[in-house]
């Protein structure tokens, strides 16, 4: 394993911890700043994959000033798990059927396609820096 | 030597330059704050900080030991493990900036070359934007989980106004950025080596800039996070001990980024942080 499967690995297992403890934490406070995790761990792998521009962008757009405004909500609505109203258990149980269906389409659907042969560019690819984004994109091609 | 196909010479240099950056940062930190006390104690016609060491220039450190000494407070009633990210995500906003200022030109003796900078990215000016959208955050968990309605309304006030004297600020460095036409830091101060001060070709941006890092650091004429009046002490009103001490630090971030921005910065290494909270507040945090 060399440091970029290691970082790969690392940010893939906080990407999808932090998405699922942003779904099941009680209290909504702990759900945004878990969403904010989120939103650094796809930074970092966008920096995986040299696209630096789009990963800052994501910090300062996403993680800077939507996730506050919904902090900002969310605080001063005082939601706490005992006002919270708790879904039903047969609710979620559908919601995880149906959820589990979609991601079955989506493998069913994406297994065979050209994309999955094609291995991912990691640091390696130029076009993400902002000295090409800069520039036309005719003078790109 | 390689760990993880990485030269182990270069981890160590960086580490290197992370000490002494975050060392230097804390030091300038430290006799920036002295100064403002002792300024503005000569203004008023006071003596100022005096006791510790000749004209007082221990104090800083004794302030420091002092916070670190005291007992350690936590509301029954607050949310504990945010209580303590809160003071914690301010500091690592404060120091994080410095990864990218470069604070000399590159050293080379003989084969050795050592840029004194830890990371020049090439979305510099970028990153420290997003790392002071990031410091928000601090602030605003460190008031909510205090569970003191003036701690949560204070943090508010000053969430808002931080979120919102972003855009000037952007604005004022896009102007800088025409002149340079690059978002790495070493370019602009080597722009400004060739050309000279950023300051004097854009001194209404450079105007802008500043009101616009006063309001981000809540200083005086913009500290409505703190009015004394109405909000008691502002967003920090639970702390006690070094986490307070870590609140004053809050997003320093941005006037650290100031000085290789508009002003030039080769051959000494610069002063840039001036961004410690007012005196009177840090007399009123050191009396608890």
């Amino acid at each position: 394993m060399n440091i970029i499967q290691i970082l790969f690995w690392f940010l893939s297992v906080i990407a999808l911890f932090s998405a699922l403890m942003m779904i099941t934490s009680k209290n909504p406070v702990h759900s945004v700043l878990w969403l904010i995790l989120t939103f650094f761990a796809i930074s970092g792998h966008y920096i995986l994959l040299n696209a630096q521009f789009l990963a800052i962008v994501n910090i300062i757009v996403y993680a800077g000033a939507i996730m506050v405004l919904f902090l900002f909500v969310i605080m001063l609505m005082n939601l706490n798990s005992e006002t919270e109203p708790q879904k039903n258990r047969w609710l979620k149980m559908a919601g995880a059927v149906s959820g589990g269906c979609l991601l079955l389409v989506l493998v069913a659907a994406l297994k065979d396609s050209e994309l999955l042969k094609q291995q991912a560019q990691v640091n390696e690819g130029y076009i993400g820096l902002i000295k090409n984004l800069g520039k036309n994109y005719s003078a790109l091609m | 030597m390689y760990f993880l196909s990485i030269n182990i010479w270069l981890i160590i240099e960086k580490v290197i330059l992370i000490f002494c950056i975050v060392g230097l940062s804390f030091f300038i930190a430290m006799y920036t704050t002295y100064a403002e006390r002792k300024v503005a104690a000569f203004l008023q016609d006071r003596i100022g900080p005096n006791r510790a060491g000749i004209f007082g220039i221990f104090q800083p450190l004794a302030d420091g030991g002092k916070l670190f000494f005291k007992e350690e407070v936590i509301p029954l009633a607050s949310s504990k493990f945010l209580f303590v990210l809160g003071p914690a995500l301010a500091m690592v906003t404060a120091l994080l900036t410095s990864s990218v200022i470069p604070w000399g030109p590159t050293y080379v003796n003989g084969s050795t070359v050592i840029p004194l900078q830890v990371a020049d990215v090439d979305m510099g000016i970028l990153l420290i934007f997003s790392i002071v959208s990031i410091g928000v955050y601090g602030i605003m968990i460190g008031g909510w989980a205090s569970n003191n309605k003036f701690s949560l309304i204070s943090a508010i006030r000053a969430a808002s106004q931080m979120v919102s004297y972003e855009l000037p600020m952007g604005m004022a460095l896009i102007a800088l950025l025409f002149l340079t036409g690059s978002l790495k830091m070493s370019e602009i101060v080597s722009n400004q080596i060739q050309h000279g001060w950023h300051v004097l070709y854009q001194p209404l941006g450079f105007i802008i800039f500043f009101v616009c890092a006063l309001a981000e650091c809540n200083r005086t004429p913009f500290d409505l996070p703190e009015a004394e009046n109405e909000l008691n002490f502002g967003y920090h009103q639970e702390y006690s001990s070094m986490k307070l001490g870590f609140t004053y630090l809050l997003n320093t971030s941005i006037c650290l980024s100031a000085v290789p921005l508009w002003l030039r910065c080769t051959g000494v290494v610069m002063i840039f942080r001036s961004s410690m909270k007012q005196t009177g507040d840090l007399h009123h945090g050191c009396c608890r």
